[in-house]
């Protein structure tokens, strides 16, 4: 059986095939700490880009497929206190799928709709609350500063979706939410 | 010092910087201010104590904390937000988040520190440990 990632390195770990580790990650995955997970999380990415950058779409959705499985697991732990820049991280891998295999509806990772999803159930602000910072939003409170950027991280996500996917025209309420975005502190 | 826990990704990841032409910038070069207006950025701090910063996307790219020193061991490192432009900044939120060098809670202190002596206010900033 394929040991727990900590008591070998992160490298080993990540020379396993794709079925070894998907099976691993469901039987083995409360031995994982967080601090663990994330390098993990990296590491398959990276896995990821490289066969992205071959345009090898087998082999980068089977290593994309884990690393969204393993970032499930991590965000269903009560202990994983930021799971806005986690999510930041996978949903941009999907652009970046998008972008070099085409989007595709219903596709459980090439669906730019989980991407839109994402960010409508994650807004916490409205548009016309958002408007109104935006334009002086050096006179508002830090913390209301620090909601503002962290809209701005989540909407970098959707903006960079606008440029690899035409989906985005079937959200028109969406088009003012892609404008303000540079004007966000 | 912490080590970088994925050196077989290395070449890749210099790669893929290099070729979008990112450089790490200092709270003093002129690129800091853009670098900082498109969204959270990684930090590290070297052997030196030089503290650097990188986008953590450019366009949709991920870039990595091992860009910043060429994949050598840092003292610190993490991800922060900030705002501001010409010197006067204000930290949002610093953590000690990498993956590729899982540095320690007690690395945040650096962190702080570095932050507070290149001139960046951190007295309003939230602070977020990991591991």
């Amino acid at each position: 059986m394929l040991q727990a990632p900590s008591q070998f390195s992160v490298n080993q770990w990540l020379q396993q095939d794709v079925d070894t580790l998907l099976t691993w990650i469901d039987q083995q995955r409360s031995l994982i700490d967080n601090s663990l997970s994330l390098s993990l999380i990296d590491g398959l990415i990276l896995r990821v880009d490289y066969f992205l950058s071959e345009r090898n779409y087998k082999l980068s959705s089977q290593w994309a497929t884990l690393t969204f499985k393993l970032c499930d697991h991590l965000l269903q732990n009560d202990s994983c206190s930021d799971r806005d820049f986690l999510l930041i991280k996978v949903m941009m891998l999907r652009v970046r799928l998008i972008q070099t295999f085409g989007e595709q509806n219903n596709h459980p990772i090439l669906d730019p709709n989980i991407i839109v999803q994402w960010f409508k159930q994650t807004c916490n602000l409205s548009l016309d609350e958002v408007c109104t910072m935006a334009k002086n939003w050096r006179n508002y409170p830090v913390e209301k500063i620090r909601r503002l950027r962290q809209l701005k991280n989540r909407l970098r996500v959707l903006v960079q979706l606008s440029q690899v996917s035409q989906s985005l025209a079937h959200f028109p309420d969406l088009e003012p939410w892609l404008t303000i975005q540079s004007q966000l502190p | 010092m912490f080590a970088n826990q994925l050196p077989s990704f290395l070449d890749q990841e210099l790669q893929v910087a290099n070729n979008l032409g990112i450089v790490p910038s200092s709270i003093t070069d002129q690129q800091f201010d853009e670098i900082i207006a498109q969204g959270r950025v990684k930090w590290g701090i070297n052997v030196t104590g030089k503290l650097l910063f990188i986008p953590e996307f450019f366009n949709s790219q991920e870039i990595y904390h091992t860009v910043l020193f060429q994949g050598n061991s840092v003292l610190a490192a993490g991800l922060a937000d900030i705002v501001g432009i010409q010197g006067r900044y204000l930290l949002l939120w610093l953590s000690n988040y990498s993956g590729h060098y899982r540095p320690t809670a007690a690395s945040l202190e650096f962190g702080k520190e570095a932050f507070q002596r290149a001139g960046i206010d951190i007295s309003q900033a939230d602070f977020e440990i990991f591991g």
